[in-house]
């Protein structure tokens, strides 16, 4: 398995839909993404379904 | 090495009930197939267990959100029906109110379809299972016939079934993307480089893949 040899660059989108392993739910986005450059992990929505 | 050797590993982890994996993987998929460098680009599988917990007998999604997570039902199966909506907005099967069950033994089952070199398909292919309702698709003759479909011995199958084989790679594989940032799935690894945490639409991933070529070539 590779490792990583230096941290990710987030490419995320404001709208990008996710399952919450937390929560359990998964996210549903309700506007279209718009791709930007990130420095953090990003991935939440308006509503929630699982 | 010369520009055309260079290969770019784009790693996905995911759940086999995961429906944005589901969607997701479908958009990433049409986004490498639009890429110019597509026969470059190599997708690798890997494993996210979204919840250890779930229960061990199928069950209803709305009735599992309603009394595991409180969800109100009214809202559970609003979302059910608006996932259905974009999964086939995808061209892909959803029946809304699928059953859920503990997805280890599909994981593991992953693991030994990529020693295989064929984890992508075995996932999708669980994933068309589960998510257009079959209602054995947690079954073990289920994941048997999908698994033969693409290769994989059925006697290996079995074996992985009868014990715990790769339950460590599962939790493995599980620490390494929460290592990385993912703090859900599906979370997408372009070339140890960048990261996509959820599923975005195809054109967002174009981007990343075309951004991760730029880096590559860098």
């Amino acid at each position: 398995m590779p490792e990583p040899v230096e941290p990710l660059r987030f490419v995320a989108a404001d709208d990008a839909a996710v399952c919450d392993p937390v929560t359990g739910v998964c996210a549903v986005p309700d506007a279209e993404s718009e791709v930007r450059d990130d420095d953090g992990a990003r991935g939440e929505g308006a509503a929630s379904a699982h | 090495m010369t520009a055309t050797d260079t290969r770019l590993e784009i790693e996905v982890w995911s759940d086999v009930l995961c429906p944005w994996c589901y969607i997701g993987d479908a958009r990433l998929e049409q986004a490498i197939a639009a890429s110019p460098q597509a026969d470059r680009i190599d997708v690798k599988i890997r494993t996210f267990q979204l919840d250890p917990d779930f229960p061990a007998e199928p069950t209803p999604v709305v009735d599992y959100l309603s009394a595991k997570k409180g969800l109100p039902v009214e809202q559970a199966e609003q979302m059910e029906g608006q996932v259905a909506e974009l999964a086939r907005a995808e061209g892909l099967a959803y029946v809304p109110n699928h059953p859920v069950q503990n997805t280890l033994d599909m994981l593991r089952l992953v693991h030994l379809g990529n020693e295989h070199g064929a984890g992508w398909q075995y996932m999708t292919a669980m994933q068309a299972a589960l998510f257009s309702g079959d209602p054995a698709a947690f079954a073990a003759d289920t994941l048997v016939r999908l698994g033969t479909e693409l290769g994989i011995p059925e006697t290996e199958i079995r074996d992985v079934l009868a014990s715990d084989r790769y339950a460590d790679a599962v939790r493995a594989e599980h620490d390494e993307a929460i290592a990385l940032g993912a703090r859900g799935v599906p979370f997408t690894v372009l070339g140890r480089r960048l990261g996509i945490p959820g599923a975005v639409p195809t054109e967002a991933y174009g981007q990343a893949i075309a951004q991760a070529w730029e880096s590559v070539d860098a």
